[in-house]
């Protein structure tokens, strides 16, 4: 993990997203080149990312990130069933490559929608910017914010948060991961890894966030029940 | 109560500066990195101080190796959930003020009608003026599932007008200083 501010809007978030991206799968390219390098089915120049078309964060980057990441899986898949590399090293990758897979996807068809995407929709914006090409970020990064407010994506607040959720997780390995839903499910992922050795540290801090998470919403939810308190009480002059 | 303000205040401008908030550790061997926003979602990064490959198996060793972990876990903790008080003090503020203004409005609309009922003579016009707020409460645990995080919208929306806001000043003072 790297710490740093996170960037201002959708389409720079989506460029710091399609990088971390681009350099996992190079990454993960280079860790299994010793044992994927040397089948025929594979060219070990650049293995998993491949020759890249799209540098930007475009519909296309996305479509090439995905489907960079479900050949990248499947070419670990068998190399899996072939027992070229150990099993337990091997999952935790596959689902890494699975993420990159749906989230890219997901992205995909977030910028597909109607009226999410200016340039998209603009035959004039259209044909001098293209953010598919690492260029047309480098010109966007710089402009006013006014000038930037045009070309920037319009995404509603569920929209917005997928892509903020989706850059600040990255490519980090989760060990575990509880959701809690409003009608009160509460699910828990845990990592094969950890499961086997979990490390005590880690399960306490876990609870910690989690109990913080809890209370925080307690709060909102007492709000709008204070709220309605005050309202019933209006309606009851004796009270 | 004053610094229930200054801890609210300090804790939207993180939020408005950096899309959320943040509290840090340093152990021995590794960083401890809590990042939480405004819908309750909280990350938890745990980051080698030295750079290493990239083995999980490694860090959780760094991990269990690190003396100092559990004083900085509660230091981290109790500063992150300080973080956390500040912000629930808006939506508190906003229903406050909502609700001083729903007091006004009735009171001028529907009180007589309202108190009529109470006093046992119904009326069409006082089982009229209760309507509205029959209705709310029979269909809010039905929309309950699906309002749940729009509870939030209107927080986000100031923030996010805050935020456009002042990256506006931002940008015209860089562009004065250039000019």
């Amino acid at each position: 993990m790297s710490a740093s501010k996170a960037p201002s809007g959708p389409r720079l978030l989506l460029h710091n997203l399609a990088g971390k991206y681009d350099q996992k799968l190079v990454s993960m390219g280079d860790k299994y080149r010793q044992y994927l390098g040397k089948s025929n089915q594979v060219n070990d120049e650049n293995l998993f990312r491949g020759i890249r078309v799209n540098d930007g964060s475009g519909y296309e980057s996305f479509k090439e990130l995905s489907d960079r990441a479900k050949n990248a899986g499947l070419l670990l898949k068998a190399s899996k069933e072939r027992g070229i590399v150990h099993e337990g090293q091997i999952d935790a990758d596959i689902m890494m490559l699975k993420r990159i897979e749906t989230i890219s996807n997901d992205v995909r068809r977030i910028l597909i929608m109607d009226g999410v995407d200016p340039v998209k929709d603009d035959p004039v914006k259209k044909v001098t910017f293209n953010f598919d090409e690492k260029e047309s970020i480098e010109k966007f990064r710089i402009m006013t914010s006014r000038e930037a407010d045009t070309y920037e994506l319009n995404l509603d607040l569920r929209q917005l948060l997928v892509i903020k959720k989706a850059n600040d997780i990255g490519t980090e390995k989760v060990v575990i991961q509880t959701v809690i839903g409003m009608d009160g499910d509460v699910t828990t992922r845990i990592s094969k890894a950890f499961a086997d050795q979990p490390v005590p540290f880690i399960n306490a801090i876990h609870q910690d966030a989690i109990g913080i998470s809890v209370e925080f919403w307690k709060t909102l939810i007492n709000v709008v029940v204070k709220l309605g308190t005050h309202i019933i009480g209006l309606l009851n002059p004796k009270g | 109560m004053k610094n229930r303000y200054l801890q609210a205040f300090q804790a939207y401008k993180e939020l408005i500066n950096s899309g959320g908030i943040q509290s840090s550790a340093e152990g021995e061997n590794v960083f401890l990195h809590l990042r939480g926003n405004i819908t309750g979602d909280i990350l938890l990064f745990i980051v080698p101080k030295k750079k290493i490959a990239e083995d999980g198996i490694y860090i959780m060793e760094l991990i269990r190796s690190d003396k100092t972990l559990e004083q900085e876990r509660s230091v981290v903790i109790e500063s992150f959930k300080q973080k956390f008080k500040g912000l629930s003090l808006l939506p508190e503020s906003l229903v406050w003020v909502l609700g001083i203004c729903f007091s006004i409005l009735y009171t001028y609309w529907d009180f007589d009608n309202i108190l009529t009922l109470f006093s046992g003579k119904w009326g069409v016009a006082g089982i009229l003026s209760l309507l509205p707020l029959l209705l709310l409460s029979v269909i809010t645990p039905l929309l309950g599932k699906y309002v749940g995080f729009n509870l939030l919208k209107p927080i986000f929306a100031i923030i996010s007008s805050i935020n456009r806001l002042l990256r506006l000043i931002r940008n015209r003072k860089v562009k004065d200083s250039q000019g």
